[in-house]
């Protein structure tokens, strides 16, 4: 049962978060560079809870950004999924709990999405420079996304009542 | 059995390969029009809404609380701004007020000239009231000429007395000079001298059928209207017989509440042509208009003796 209470509220905190992250884009907007919370959902579960939960968490969040963002179904999916594979393998190295290792794991993270973000849409349209893209876009928003993961990761340890969810980042 | 051992030992690759691979194929086919992209859709959109109504919500909350504590001198400014205004915006108002009446009751009469078209009437505007007496701005100039019937929308006002140049003056029912011919619509009744008159020299609105025949019945509420032997044309409102009075003499007489008050009227028409010439009396002309008399005819049932006795 506990179980199933956790899955619930897992499920719950990634839809909101990604209701959040589309539709109050201008809320979080800073110098026209947005955040992606569902982001830091998947780099959090993948510290916290492996692999397996934090590719089910880019699974189901990019799901709901395709759709909010009228992109082909599968484009944030394939970003999120395989940043949350990523970041659950490198997350089980860590040797140390301070909060700079993780904002750093999160920009990394931050660096790799916008990138495959923007090969996709390379190969979707060549016109797109990719160069500026990385530079004007992905990486301003990999720095703004790593700056706020402090605040939303000690909020998901809160509902999770996990204080010391960040210690092990073994599932 | 070595391949279930393989796939459960490497289960987050499987997982992997499998997602990233279902995305690359709905990728690269496009599943944008496809029932799973709607049913998505339908349910990201349904999830979506409470948050999009209370984002809209909390925006206003906050453009009204912005504008409250920091619009405080914007609003002064405006106040004072339509504080000036008023007094122009009012005389506005008041002076479309007047053009609204002023509207309607130029549209009264042209109603009532055009439910009169066997008349030719005059509209002349009034420039004063004063004790009983009206004055015009139409005389002798504009073929105004003295014993002229004076008509409102809502019946007889009065007869032209006296006539200036360029002005003329109207006695009303109100006042001692002006007698009309008139008799009761129900039963054609007339007094034996056939008119109504101002009660009396104080300019009461009450004016009096006097010398009725006391066999006569004259009840209250009783419509009274211009005479055929009348200047104005037969027919005309003038009154509602408010009154009757029994004196124990062989006449009673009664009292008539004229329906135009003089006082407030602002337009007026003057009936031109009030009754037939000689000629057309006598059959001389080709005039080919209707009775100037347009009540109903019923026939006098009187005896000689009751229609000419004194």
């Amino acid at each position: 049962m506990a179980d199933i209470g956790k899955n619930i509220i897992w499920l719950v905190i990634i839809v909101v978060t990604a209701i959040v992250q589309s539709t109050w884009p201008d809320a979080l907007k800073l110098q026209s560079v947005l955040p992606d919370l569902t982001l830091i959902l998947v780099v959090y579960f993948a510290i916290t809870q492996g692999v397996e939960r934090a590719m089910f968490t880019g699974l189901l969040g990019g799901i709901y950004q395709d759709v909010s963002s009228h992109d082909v179904l599968g484009h944030h999916v394939f970003c999120l999924v395989i940043v949350g594979y990523v970041t659950g393998r490198f997350a089980t190295r860590l040797v140390t709990e301070h909060p700079a290792i993780k904002m750093g794991l999160v920009f990394c993270a931050g660096v790799i999405h916008g990138a495959l973000y923007t090969a996709i849409q390379y190969v979707q349209e060549p016109s797109v420079s990719v160069a500026t893209t990385l530079v004007a876009s992905v990486v301003p928003a990999a720095f703004y996304t790593c700056l706020i993961s402090p605040f939303v990761i000690m909020g998901l340890m809160w509902t999770f009542q996990r204080p010391r969810g960040l210690s092990s980042g073994v599932t | 059995m070595n391949f279930s051992r393989l796939l459960r030992e490497n289960r987050p690759v499987v997982i992997l390969i499998v997602l990233v691979s279902l995305s690359l194929a709905s990728l690269v086919s496009g599943t944008e029009a496809t029932g799973i992209q709607r049913g998505i859709s339908y349910l990201v959109t349904m999830t979506a809404y409470p948050f999009l109504k209370a984002r809209a919500s909390m925006e206003n909350m906050a453009d009204f609380a912005f504008g409250f504590v920091y619009g405080y001198g914007s609003l002064r400014d405006e106040n004072a701004l339509l504080y000036q205004n008023l007094p122009r915006l009012s005389e506005a108002l008041a002076k479309t007020s007047e053009l609204n009446q002023e509207n309607q009751r130029l549209r009264d009469l042209l109603e009532f000239k055009r439910a009169n078209p066997r008349f030719s009437f005059t509209p002349v505007e009034i420039l004063e009231s004063y004790k009983g007496t009206l004055t015009i701005d139409r005389g002798r100039q504009h073929g105004v000429e003295e014993g002229m019937a004076v008509v409102g929308p809502e019946g007889v006002v009065g007869m032209i007395i006296a006539v200036q140049p360029y002005t003329a003056t109207v006695a009303t029912l109100h006042h001692p000079l002006c007698r009309v011919g008139a008799m009761v619509k129900r039963s054609r009744l007339r007094a034996f001298d056939g008119i109504v008159r101002s009660t009396s020299s104080d300019l009461s609105s009450i004016c009096t059928m006097a010398f009725i025949d006391m066999k006569d019945e004259v009840q209250i509420g009783d419509p009274v209207v211009t005479s055929p032997e009348s200047l104005f044309p037969a027919g005309l409102p003038i009154g509602r017989v408010s009154r009757v009075s029994k004196s124990g003499t062989l006449w009673q007489s009664a009292e008539v509440q004229p329906y135009v008050d003089p006082y407030s009227l602002d337009e007026v028409f003057v009936v031109e042509r009030a009754v037939k010439s000689v000629d057309d009396l006598a059959g001389l002309t080709q005039d080919v208009e209707a009775p100037v008399a347009f009540a109903t005819q019923l026939p006098d049932r009187r005896t000689l003796q009751e229609k000419y006795a004194p």
